[in-house]
């Protein structure tokens, strides 16, 4: 499934890399830009659906009020990991530090800290290394409510960014955005294909992961605007308002108190003692607003966050004997096969589309990267998902 | 037909990577649409002095993010006359005898605006403090010339 966040977070990759220079300057003013231009202008509407409650903010506001609220946001640890996947990219970027050093960075939980002091780190790497000490001294130490973060900490120690015998302490909670300031300013750049695909992968989960709550409460469609809820309903409350929206399509009843209390019966509301105190509440009235109603595909926001694991990138052979099984099968055709081999080892786009096969597969597609590709995917989650089944039973 | 003997298939690792794949395409599709956007796009930001809640229109006038275009504004009968003007040749070429879109970023301000040839153009807003306001922060975007389209990335395939 192509969730609607996956080519914003590549946008992101792709401004965190340079293929072109042989440094990578991180101008955070100008990146942040970059990003809250190009979701006012490019992702308004397939990944904020502004236009479902465009009449209540602008595209440039929405677009920095979902930087704030997703990239900005700090996210909390989940009980079954010592550190979040924020952490995981925060690790990513100090490892691609300039200064060669920066390789051995590593991002651990740590209960007796012992400096391991054979290694002598070069002047520079120390100058930037105290560049991201300071700027993780910065980051507020909070921990949400509810977080497992206390326990783990406790039994695996807290975390660090260590480097060598050079050690600095990192918050339990951080952003996507805080793993990006905190890394060192100038990065070596990712070539393009596999290097950058697998940086691209992980910057994908973090996406991901920080877009769940504005895709629940986009979820619960009806031109809400999530900006206005976010800080009101907890997710609890969202998924149970969503199963009983769906209860209330489903029965095509429209907005009565009367149906609302048949709903009610079926999928009651946390937060709320009736049907009757919803529908008086505030976002009782705001669901119920005629504004409302917009087209938002549903199925795709579900699967959103039911599959909230982050999946393996594949290697170059598994990505092969994959690609050929399904081209024996008539899932994909050769141009399909050859496109993603060349996406897969960096091939330019110039030299793809001198190829006069996937030129053919283009004009298929109305000459149109954006449809081939959504047809593409389609068909392969189908073939997987099938394969699966077949190999299953 | 059956797949091909001894693959192994993960299908979450397989739709995730052809994923990572194709958007990482079309991402690259994005930025190159943007560089040719934020040619033709203009960003005007005012911040409040150290001791005001709220900035204020400077009576000189104020330039964009990039120091090509300058606004200014003139009080008169009610009516805020907001003029912008290219600032040197470079900008001059951009600009003149294009039109544009300027609104503010709380979509109080979104009218159509055209400069002229020497690279002036003139709107004429009501003054009141919810339009000063939305001066604060505005964006002018030059519609697309024949000769300067950017094209949208979805037909550049």
């Amino acid at each position: 499934m192509n969730y609607p966040c996956d080519r914003f977070a590549a946008f992101l990759a792709h401004c965190l890399n340079s293929e072109d220079s042989a440094l990578v300057q991180l101008s955070l003013g100008e990146i942040y830009a970059r990003l809250t231009t190009a979701l006012a202008a490019r992702y308004a509407e397939p990944l904020l659906h502004h236009p479902g409650y465009a009449w209540r903010m602008s595209s440039e506001e929405a677009s920095a009020r979902y930087f704030d609220i997703s990239l900005g946001r700090a996210l909390l640890l989940s009980p079954r990991v010592q550190l979040s996947i924020t952490h995981r990219l925060l690790q990513t970027l100090c490892q691609r530090g300039a200064e060669v050093v920066w390789r051995q960075a590593v991002v651990v939980r740590e209960k007796d800290p012992t400096a391991e002091t054979a290694q002598v780190v070069p002047l520079g790497a120390q100058r930037s290394f105290e560049q991201c000490r300071k700027q993780l001294a910065k980051l507020p130490q909070t921990i949400s409510a509810g977080s497992p973060s206390p326990t783990i900490r406790a039994r695996y120690g807290s975390i660090a960014l260590r480097l060598y015998s050079l050690q600095a302490p990192v918050p339990e909670e951080i952003s996507m955005w805080d793993a990006v300031t905190c890394a060192p300013a100038v990065l070596y750049p990712l070539s393009a294909g596999e290097p950058f695909n697998r940086f691209c992968s992980l910057v994908i989960d973090c996406v991901r992961t920080a877009h769940r709550p504005f895709q629940e409460l986009l979820g619960l469609g009806r031109g809400l605007c999530p900006f206005d809820w976010l800080d009101t309903l907890s997710i609890q409350q969202t998924r149970a308002l969503r199963k009983f929206l769906r209860v209330m399509e489903e029965s095509k009843a429209v907005d009565t108190l009367e149906h609302w209390e048949r709903a009610w019966q079926e999928a009651p509301v946390a937060g709320f003692a009736s049907a009757a105190e919803l529908w008086q509440s505030d976002i009782g009235l705001a669901l119920r607003q005629p504004q409302g109603r917009s087209g938002i595909d549903t199925a795709l926001l579900e699967t959103a966050h039911d599959n909230p694991e982050p999946a393996d990138y594949l290697t170059e052979e598994e990505l092969l004997s994959t690609l050929d099984a399904f081209l024996a099968r008539d899932c994909i055709n050769q141009a399909e096969h050859s496109l993603l081999m060349g996406l897969h080892r960096g091939v330019s786009d110039t030299e793809l589309k001198a190829s006069a096969e996937i030129r053919a597969e283009l004009r298929k597609h109305g000459g149109s990267f954006e449809s081939l590709a959504e047809d593409l995917l389609k068909r392969i989650e189908t073939a997987a998902t099938q394969h699966h089944g077949e190999c299953a039973s | 037909m059956r797949l091909v003997s001894n693959t192994v298939i993960k299908p979450a690792a397989v739709v995730h990577t052809v994923s990572v794949l194709l958007n990482a395409a079309l991402a690259r599709e994005d930025l190159r649409w943007l560089q040719r956007l934020a040619d033709r796009r203009y960003e005007f930001r005012l911040l409040a002095a150290a001791d005001r809640e709220e900035p204020e229109l400077p009576e000189r006038g104020w330039h964009d993010l990039r120091h090509l275009l300058k606004a200014s504004v003139a009080s008169n009968n009610a009516e805020l006359r907001l003029t912008v003007q290219a600032e040197g040749y470079a900008a001059l070429v951009r600009v003149a005898n294009r039109a544009s879109r300027l609104h503010s970023l709380d979509g109080t301000i979104d009218l159509r605006l055209g400069f002229d040839g020497t690279g002036r153009a003139l709107a004429v807003l009501e003054d009141t403090p919810e339009v000063r306001r939305a001066l604060t922060q505005i964006f002018l975007t030059l519609e697309e010339s024949d000769a300067a389209a950017p094209r949208d990335p979805e037909g550049d395939s």
